[in-house]
């Protein structure tokens, strides 16, 4: 009776799940479903109520609109957000990879007083920080015409350097880092040690083959954030030629009314090299948030 | 003795104001010098707008155009900075880390901001400047809500920024509706707009009265129209306590309940308008051309909101930027003010105008050759910039007035519209969070 009914059991409650997953997943593709079609309505449609799903003249034309709406055209713009990511990311898990190290395996007075010290820099709110960081990096010493004591000039404003700089320092990616390289075990640098391998070159060969997740992670979170920035490039650059495409997203806008065709096809433009990246490695993106203990 | 002491201070008052007039032209004079003296290329100057879109497109090309006109003295960049949030950070930022633009486009409540913390200044002595001021005819030409909007008391009688365009808090109703009703056009006052609603939507079945885009905005710019300004005249407390208001709240629950009236997103407010479903839309007097393209089905009009039946002068709410000048060197301060000057010369404000659907703040500008065929393809333009334009006056500035308006007057509307709060504790409540976020920010 009971191995009957397991099976029954069994392809209901899967029969179930599915739904749920099925559901689950339709709510979140609905907003990407959402842009796709509207980024092929005129502007009459896109803004028609109440609204409908399905585009009634599909409208290619809003790409193309888009695409050279903002001056020096969404290219520019992506051009700036790709430089902006990979550069600012590349460098940000460097120097976290190197802290997280240090944090997580080596041994030294105040280790874990400092620790504590970069965790407390997450409490300080983004906004509040803004206009230190304005003045340190317009007052940088020998930047940008400044003379040694910052002033003169105008520091790192308005160059890439400018928009990079302040977010290289990251506590929350030097935390999950840290989490990562802990999970290691220790006998594996004891046996390095026998081996004669110094710090860095465990680091190299096995700590980072080891936390490729981990680090696969930061890189995703780096790049997402970087992509996404609007306040400090719009704050710390004054050329639309250096500003990334977050910037340009906001010419689709008006005082009264808003094309939201063109500023899907913008979207649609914008967000398919994160959808891109993130199909490409989101395996390793799942063991990685599993791996470090992040929730949502 | 008080009358000594009277005559004292009115004397020493006429010397102070004597001093002061003589060092402002003095420092014209010296800025002037400033300019002069750079004989190798222009004053070049930033000017910071939150203008996006067709807007942010006409400013690179006014400033093309007065670069071209003032070539050899000053060069403007005209750059995009976001929207109000963004520019208003971005000018804090560059008060405390330097590099202030040359001009800056700003609100009336970042301008009241910006004033209190000694950001931009005084534009009186550019604009009196007899060389490269305006002379009293051309400051006659301006409609005096919009030349006087930031000459208040609160700034020591300080201009502290100067009009371009402007929008007002206007009505938009769909006159087949209307008709159908028996009604020719809106009625006058507040009082009446409840049951003229309910008369409406019964003959319209399936259309609703209101849906207002904004609750806290809409809120005010309505006490507004009762002729009670949100901040009562000592500049410390609201007027939330005001009966206007409890009027207000009691009848949008009224007709909120019927399903008369409802808060949604300012864009599907005026959908819903273009498409028919509701019979009245009321917010920017800008949205005409909008409105115009959406191309509606029917016949629709606009005008003057309805007012208080106690009010004893019509009175609606200004929208839009003003500009002003930021604290800098006397140089780039004259090439600031050269700018801003400039963009009040007839063609430019036409262009700018046309481009944003604003009205110009000088009557002859709405008057004028260039505007003509605007007019003409627009006449709900045209008739707004005579009838709604000149009655336009903003709100009583305060740095409170963004969170107020934006954020409590808002929550308390949506609460009492939700049966939250009955209106009566709806208005309490708002008068007293309105008043304690007043005194935080006056601290």
């Amino acid at each position: 009776m009971t191995a009957g009914t397991t099976p029954r059991r069994t392809g209901l409650s899967a029969a179930a799940l599915y739904a749920v997953l099925i559901g689950g997943a339709l709510v979140v593709a609905f907003p990407f479903l959402w842009m796709v079609l509207t980024s092929f309505k005129s502007v009459q449609e896109s803004n028609a109520y109440p609204p409908s799903l399905l585009p009634e003249v599909w409208r290619g034309q809003n790409y193309t609109d888009a695409w050279f709406t903002p001056p020096s055209t969404l290219g520019r713009y992506l051009l700036n957000s790709a430089v902006i990511a990979i550069a600012g990311t590349g460098i940000q898990v460097v120097i976290a990879t190197l802290a997280a190290y240090a944090f997580a395996r080596l041994r030294f007075p105040g280790r874990n007083a400092l620790f504590l010290l970069v965790l407390a820099t997450t409490m300080v709110p983004d906004e509040v920080r803004l206009i230190p960081n304005f003045m340190t990096i317009r007052g940088f010493p020998l930047a940008g015409g400044n003379d040694l004591t910052g002033s003169g000039g105008s520091g790192f404003y308005d160059t890439y350097a400018g928009i990079i700089l302040p977010g290289l320092a990251g506590a929350f990616t030097i935390f999950l880092l840290r989490q990562a390289f802990r999970q290691v075990p220790g006998d594996l640098w004891e046996a390095a040690q026998l081996d004669g391998a110094s710090s860095l070159r465990f680091l190299l060969g096995v700590m980072i083959p080891l936390a490729l997740p981990a680090l696969l992670t930061v890189t995703i979170f780096g790049l997402v954030a970087r992509w996404n920035a609007l306040l400090w490039p719009l704050l710390i650059t004054r050329s639309e030629s250096l500003r990334p495409v977050q910037v340009a997203m906001t010419f689709y806008q008006t005082e009264f009314v808003t094309d939201h065709g063109q500023m899907m096809a913008a979207s649609v433009m914008v967000t398919l090299p994160i959808v891109v990246l993130y199909v490409l490695v989101q395996r390793q993106f799942i063991e990685g948030v599993a791996g470090t203990g992040i929730k949502g | 003795m008080t009358h000594m002491l009277s005559r004292r201070r009115f004397v020493g008052g006429s010397a102070a104001a004597a001093a002061t007039l003589g060092l402002a032209q003095m420092t014209t004079a010296g800025a002037l010098a400033s300019l002069a003296r750079i004989q190798d290329g222009p004053t070049a100057i930033d000017y910071w707008h939150r203008s996006s879109g067709n807007a942010a497109a006409e400013w690179e090309k006014l400033a093309a155009a007065f670069n071209e006109e003032m070539a050899g003295s000053v060069a403007v960049t005209a750059i995009a900075q976001g929207d109000i949030q963004e520019l208003n950070q971005k000018i804090r930022a560059a008060a405390s880390g330097g590099g202030l633009p040359g001009a800056t486009m700003g609100d009336d409540y970042d301008i009241t901001q910006y004033a209190a913390n000694e950001i931009i200044v005084d534009i009186d002595p550019f604009l009196n400047d007899p060389e490269n001021g305006l002379t009293a005819e051309e400051q006659a030409d301006f409609l005096p809500n919009q030349f006087n909007r930031h000459k208040l008391t609160i700034y020591d009688d300080r201009r502290m920024a100067f009009p371009q365009g402007f929008s007002a808090f206007t009505c938009f109703w769909n006159a087949d509706a209307l008709q159908a009703a028996g009604f020719d056009e809106p009625p006058a006052t507040w009082q009446e707009f409840p049951d003229h609603v309910r008369a409406v939507a019964e003959a319209n079945p399936g259309m609703t009265g209101w849906n207002i885009g904004g609750a806290g905005d809409r809120f005010i710019s309505v006490l507004l129209t009762h002729g009670v300004q949100w901040l009562a005249d000592d500049g410390q407390t609201s007027n939330f306590d005001r009966p206007e208001a409890l009027e207000i709240m009691t009848w949008w629950k009224q007709l909120g309940d019927e399903g008369l009236l409802a808060v949604i997103d300012g864009d599907d407010a005026r959908n819903a308008f273009t498409s028919g479903t509701a019979a009245y839309f009321m917010d920017s007097s800008g949205n005409t051309a909008d409105i115009l393209a959406a191309a509606p089905a029917f016949t629709w009009d606009c005008g003057l909101p309805p007012q208080g039946a106690d009010n004893p002068e019509p009175v609606t709410e200004t929208y839009g930027p003003v500009n002003a000048i930021p604290t800098n060197d006397e140089a780039m301060q004259l090439a600031g003010w050269l700018w801003l000057k400039w963009l009040t010369t007839p063609a430019a404000m036409a262009q700018w105008v046309m481009a944003t659907d604003y009205f110009p703040s000088r009557v002859s500008v709405a008057e004028s050759p260039e505007l003509t065929a605007y007019y003409e393809g627009n006449p709900y333009a045209a008739k707004l910039v005579q009838e709604v334009a000149p009655l336009a006056r903003i709100l009583s500035p305060s740095p409170a007035l963004t969170q107020v308006r934006g954020q409590i007057t808002a929550d308390v509307v949506n609460e009492v519209l939700l049966g939250r709060l009955t209106p009566e504790d709806g208005v309490l409540k708002l008068k007293v969070e309105a008043d304690a976020a007043i005194e935080e920010a006056s601290a």
